[in-house]
């Protein structure tokens, strides 16, 4: 089935913004900028948030950066809002990120846990798998939160 | 330390450390590709098993598992555990399995020669106490008759009166 006669959508297409969710795209994924759309992974309340800056990184937040975000969309009983101006820790990025062993991964989707200006979580809870690199920025607190660490 | 190599997920070849892709699915599986070939074909969902240089192929369509079949029936022989139970202590089953055959086959036919003789010795008593019985009715035949005309008397006299 994937091989369909229609090629001609497989062009790379450098575009981050382009949210085709075509199975044939091949998308050349970037970094997480502002107006960027994420998922939110914790029962914090928040389901997804807008990145309005990336702390550190002048071209945008990675696997593992600090963003700061607006609540877009949120649970109508949770401990955020709409509307609300959060931090955040990207947990799951579909950019590839080079491991110190040479190999890249890379996620489905981008996913992010909002901590409060210290880095700890504001939830209880992590659905979805996380990444090492997380131990590494100190955000050892989600590590332990989490169901699955690839 | 060496880092260990994976297998690809889709072809089924090495990844030495270094090289590589992973990609991490949102329901927690991951999965290791050789090369940008192997993922790609991968997110444009093609089966393995369908692209002959793959290791899935290979394995499906039963190439090259003549040579491992044969290595692997060595493996399965059992040993025979010694152990003593209820009926015999361990000297005892030891014994029995170091006997040779030879001896265990002498030690058959004596039994066997055992059983015959004594069937034979049964067989025998029998005749002769049946000769024995024949003999002494034989020495005496009248006493039959005359055992016979007394009883046709009494059946007589018992009819008369």
């Amino acid at each position: 089935m994937g091989g369909l006669g229609n090629n001609f959508c497989n062009l790379p297409s450098t575009s981050s913004e382009m949210t085709c969710g075509s199975f044939l795209s091949q998308q050349q994924r970037t970094f997480i900028q502002m107006r960027t759309v994420l998922k939110v992974v914790d029962n914090s309340g928040a389901k997804k948030v807008m990145c309005i800056q990336a702390l550190k990184g002048k071209k945008g937040a990675r696997l593992g950066d600090t963003i700061i975000a607006s609540v877009k969309e949120a649970m109508p009983n949770g401990k955020v809002k709409k509307g609300k101006v959060v931090y955040g820790v990207v947990v799951r990025a579909a950019m590839q990120r080079g491991r110190c062993d040479g190999s890249e991964v890379k996620f489905d989707d981008n996913a992010v846990v909002l901590v409060d200006k210290q880095g700890q979580p504001i939830g209880t809870r992590v659905f979805g798998p996380v990444p090492h690199e997380l131990r590494q920025k100190k955000h050892v607190k989600i590590l332990t939160l989490a169901g699955h660490i690839a | 330390m060496v880092l260990k190599t994976e297998l690809c997920r889709f072809s089924g070849a090495k990844i030495c450390p270094g090289k590589g892709i992973g990609f991490v699915r949102s329901d927690s599986q991951v999965f290791l590709f050789a090369n940008s070939k192997c993922k790609r074909y991968f997110h444009n969902r093609l089966k393995p098993s369908k692209l002959t240089w793959t290791a899935m192929y290979r394995k499906q369509h039963k190439k090259d598992i003549a040579a491992e079949a044969v290595k692997k029936r060595r493996r399965t022989t059992k040993k025979p555990y010694s152990r003593s139970i209820v009926g015999a202590t361990l000297e005892i089953i030891q014994k029995k399995r170091t006997e040779k055959p030879e001896v265990r086959d002498a030690a058959r036919e004596a039994a066997l020669r055992e059983i015959k003789e004594r069937i034979k010795k049964t067989k025998d008593e029998k005749k002769a106490k049946k000769a024995e019985l024949l003999n002494r009715n034989s020495l005496i035949p009248d006493l039959h008759h005359l055992e016979y005309r007394l009883l046709n008397r009494e059946c007589a006299d018992k009819i008369s009166t």
